[in-house]
């Protein structure tokens, strides 16, 4: 075979490589508001406390932008957290730097799920469906509800997240995106912890919205 | 290469020869850097892998394996180079290149290098080529770990199945034992069956086992098959025995079994019990295979 040949795949690798490296410029899209101000720092009959993420477990998750909140019962001293909601917001993900999922994150921190799966859930900003997960961590127990959220979407399903990631990447070079985690310590019965978790996904969903970049 | 076809030729058509070979010459180096280009970042994302993620460990030892056995392979007596299907196969790899690279997704991005490779074979000597490099080739690809988000939405079911039959095998011992979820109570303690237990992380491993044995000791596609399917049902199993026996150590001889170094010693001797059990069914299957089709003397 002659060498010359070579000169067509040498040029689909050359555009490849090309394409690859105008493709990874994504645009970076800061919030439009501080988490901290579009989230109400009271969610029904709890107060919210700001949370400060260490840096090291900031420089791994690789998120822009955070809230870590604890809610506990407004004017009662000493009280245990009701339950903690976490936004991490991502101005855009490349390789290396994408939204971890709870479901890779927190068995590594030593929780268990028990049982895994998805619940819709009415808000104001529409019905939106969020993963649902019952975990344990030495003989303690929580509900986690989480869902991906950004360029006008609620999404559970992280196949779902990562086409969408690809679409939008190619079509209009947007990947901002935010994971909103909402952890229930199970103190009473499971029922009563999903009475909770619910009501602040009530409270999360259209209060990020409002912090996130104009969908479309 | 050159001088020898210059030596043959006469004078003249020697010359013209030696002006144009630098010329082309300079393609399979261009395509060689702009492969190199395209592909460096996942090729080395996935070492890092390899390095130091538990669930991929094997890459590091069946990589190496399955370049040897390419090289012990070698090429084809005739090759027949297919630059059409071959240069087809490099688009297509080059666009999921691309692709995945937009949706930062590390799997498809380095299944992407693996297709552009059998493009590239393929392109070169053709399909016999790449027929003749099946087995290295397979290796390669169980050396790919699957995305998280798979291996997490696999590891419950089989850290279930772990679970359950744990607790059946330790009721058949006498051992009373309540089972919810993933957690065991047994007398005076309860054990949790975690996802390192899943025995989704021997089971890559496992399948790279069986189709390096499978593809070295057994001669028919249909065995080969038969061992690669036995991975699954062995790892599984074997994960439940390993719950059992965690589960009886900690009841009769010290609650302290449970974990620690005692705990994975126990893993490394299942996952040893695992290559016996596949060991011993190919040595069965060449039985069957000779009874079959016996070989020729």
């Amino acid at each position: 075979m002659s060498a010359r040949a070579w000169w067509a795949p040498a040029a689909v690798l050359a555009a490849g490589a090309v394409l690859v490296a105008a493709g990874g410029r994504q645009r970076s899209l800061p919030l439009r508001a501080p988490l901290a101000e579009t989230v109400p720092a009271r969610v029904g009959p709890w107060e919210g406390r700001d949370r400060t993420i260490a840096d090291e477990e900031r420089r791994v998750a690789g998120m822009d932008d955070y809230l870590m909140r604890a809610y506990v019962p407004a004017g009662v001293a000493g009280a245990a957290t009701a339950f903690s909601l976490y936004v991490g917001y991502y101005r855009s993900q490349a390789q290396g730097r994408t939204i971890h999922s709870p479901k890779n994150c927190l068995p590594g921190a030593g929780w268990e799920a028990l049982t895994t799966g998805r619940m819709r859930i009415a808000t104001q900003a529409g019905t939106v469906e969020v993963n649902r997960a019952l975990l344990q961590n030495a003989g303690r127990r929580a509900l986690v509800l989480y869902w991906y959220q950004g360029r006008g979407r609620v999404t559970a399903d992280e196949y779902a997240v990562k086409w969408n990631l690809l679409r939008d990447a190619a079509l209009s070079r947007r990947t901002e995106e935010a994971l909103v985690r909402v952890i229930v310590p199970v103190d009473g019965t499971e029922a009563r912890a999903q009475e909770v978790a619910v009501q602040a996904a009530r409270a999360a969903v259209p209060a990020v919205a409002r912090a996130l970049p104009q969908p479309g | 290469m050159v001088a020898v076809t210059g030596l043959a030729l006469p004078a003249r058509a020697g010359a013209r020869a030696r002006l144009a070979a630098p010329a082309a010459a300079a393609a399979p180096l261009v395509a060689a850097a702009a492969f190199a280009l395209l592909y460096w970042r996942p090729a080395l994302t996935l070492v890092r892998d390899w390095w130091s993620d538990p669930n991929a460990g094997h890459g590091l030892l069946l990589g190496p394996v399955a370049l040897w056995l390419a090289w012990r392979a070698g090429v084809v007596p005739r090759p027949a180079p297919r630059h059409r299907a071959g240069i087809a196969l490099l688009t297509l790899a080059v666009a999921m290149r691309w692709l995945s690279g937009l949706a930062a997704e590390l799997f498809t991005m380095r299944l992407s290098l693996l297709l552009a490779a059998a493009a590239l074979v393929v392109f070169a000597w053709g399909w016999g080529q790449l027929k003749r490099w099946w087995l290295p080739a397979g290796l390669l690809l169980l050396c790919i770990p699957l995305p998280a988000v798979v291996t997490a939405s696999l590891a419950l079911p089989l850290q279930f199945k772990a679970s359950a039959l744990g607790a059946a095998m330790l009721e058949w011992r006498g051992i009373p034992v309540r089972l919810a979820g993933n957690v065991i109570s047994l007398p005076g303690r309860s054990l949790f069956v975690t996802e390192a237990c899943s025995g989704l992380r021997s089971l890559a491993a496992l399948l790279a086992i069986a189709l390096l044995t499978g593809g070295l000791w057994l001669r028919t596609a249909g065995a080969r098959a038969v061992l690669l399917a036995a991975a699954l049902p062995v790892a599984v199993v074997l994960n439940g025995v390993r719950v059992f026996l965690t589960g009886f150590l900690v009841v009769f001889v010290d609650p302290r079994l449970g974990d620690g170094f005692m705990h994975l010693t126990e893993g490394w001797l299942i996952y040893l019990a695992a290559l016996g059990i596949l060991a011993l069914m190919a040595s069965g299957l060449t039985r069957v295979e000779r009874r079959l089709a016996p070989v020729p003397a």
